[in-house]
């Protein structure tokens, strides 16, 4: 009868375990947020009214009026969902765009996106 | 319940001396750890959170956007007059996929706003941008 060669097993294991461990990269986590670039032709062909521009992390400008980011969740609140042009200051850096994109997606309110000219 | 290794048995019909086996094993393995590069990580590392991040299906990014406005597409580093043509050939090859995009979250807003619009107008309906849940990390 065979004995088994345990410490050699544990041996190759431990191998397969370190090439395994120092091969794999570490998962990613696959999370992504759909942005619709809708049809060709001219953005605002249906006439929303009221355009939003972020110009930092903390300030807006809503209709040329200017705005505090913390002040933004009260200001939707306070009135029924219009649909936005969204527009970026030369300042705005993407993660402040998207957060005010989360805002208004929370409130309800529609927006399109509008290239500075 | 008693196991006895014994690891120098010699002579015996059908037994076979392990260590040089492992031996050698352990010398190739630590030849090709000093010999070969791990693929790099490819994430820009720096991606921006948002409530809306929803997951997806993992797979890699065709375009991305440095902080620093660099395009890449495919991998492959792209000057930004070539990426409407790029754009086009890609969502004529996947013409059901939304694009996938990778962009770092201190890029440039109106930069990034006038990358969207001129993926519009490439023929791009849809981008997938990826981000990290809001509120992690």
């Amino acid at each position: 009868m065979h004995r088994l060669p345990l410490v050699s097993l544990v041996d190759v294991v431990f191998i397969l375990l370190f090439f395994f461990m120092l091969a794999s990269s570490p998962a990613r986590d696959p999370r992504s947020v759909p942005v619709t670039l809708g049809a060709g032709g001219a953005s605002g062909a249906s006439g929303p009214a009221q355009v939003l521009e972020v110009w930092s992390g903390t300030e807006l400008l809503i209709g040329g009026t200017p705005l505090a980011l913390s002040a933004l969740p009260a200001y939707l609140q306070a009135q029924p969902p219009l649909q936005l042009r969204l527009r970026a200051g030369p300042q705005a850096r993407l993660q402040d765009l998207l957060g005010v994109m989360d805002q208004l997606h929370a409130a309800g309110w529609a927006h399109v996106l509008e290239a500075p000219p | 319940m008693k196991v006895r290794v014994n690891l120098r048995r010699r002579g015996a019909a059908g037994d076979y001396d392990l260590l040089p086996l492992i031996n050698i094993v352990f010398l190739l393995l630590v030849f090709f750890l000093l010999s070969a590069t791990l693929a790099p990580v490819d994430d820009l590392g720096h991606l921006p959170a948002s409530a809306q991040a929803r997951a997806g299906r993992d797979e890699p990014s065709v375009l991305r956007v440095r902080a620093d406005g660099a395009l890449e597409f495919a991998g492959v580093p792209l000057p930004p007059a070539e990426l409407p043509a790029a754009a086009r050939a890609w969502q004529q090859a996947h013409p059901d996929l939304a694009l996938p995009v990778e962009a770092d979250a201190g890029a440039s807003a109106p930069a990034f706003l006038r990358l969207l619009h001129s993926l519009r107008d490439a023929g791009v309906q849809q981008v997938r941008l990826r981000a990290r849940p809001a509120g992690a990390g």
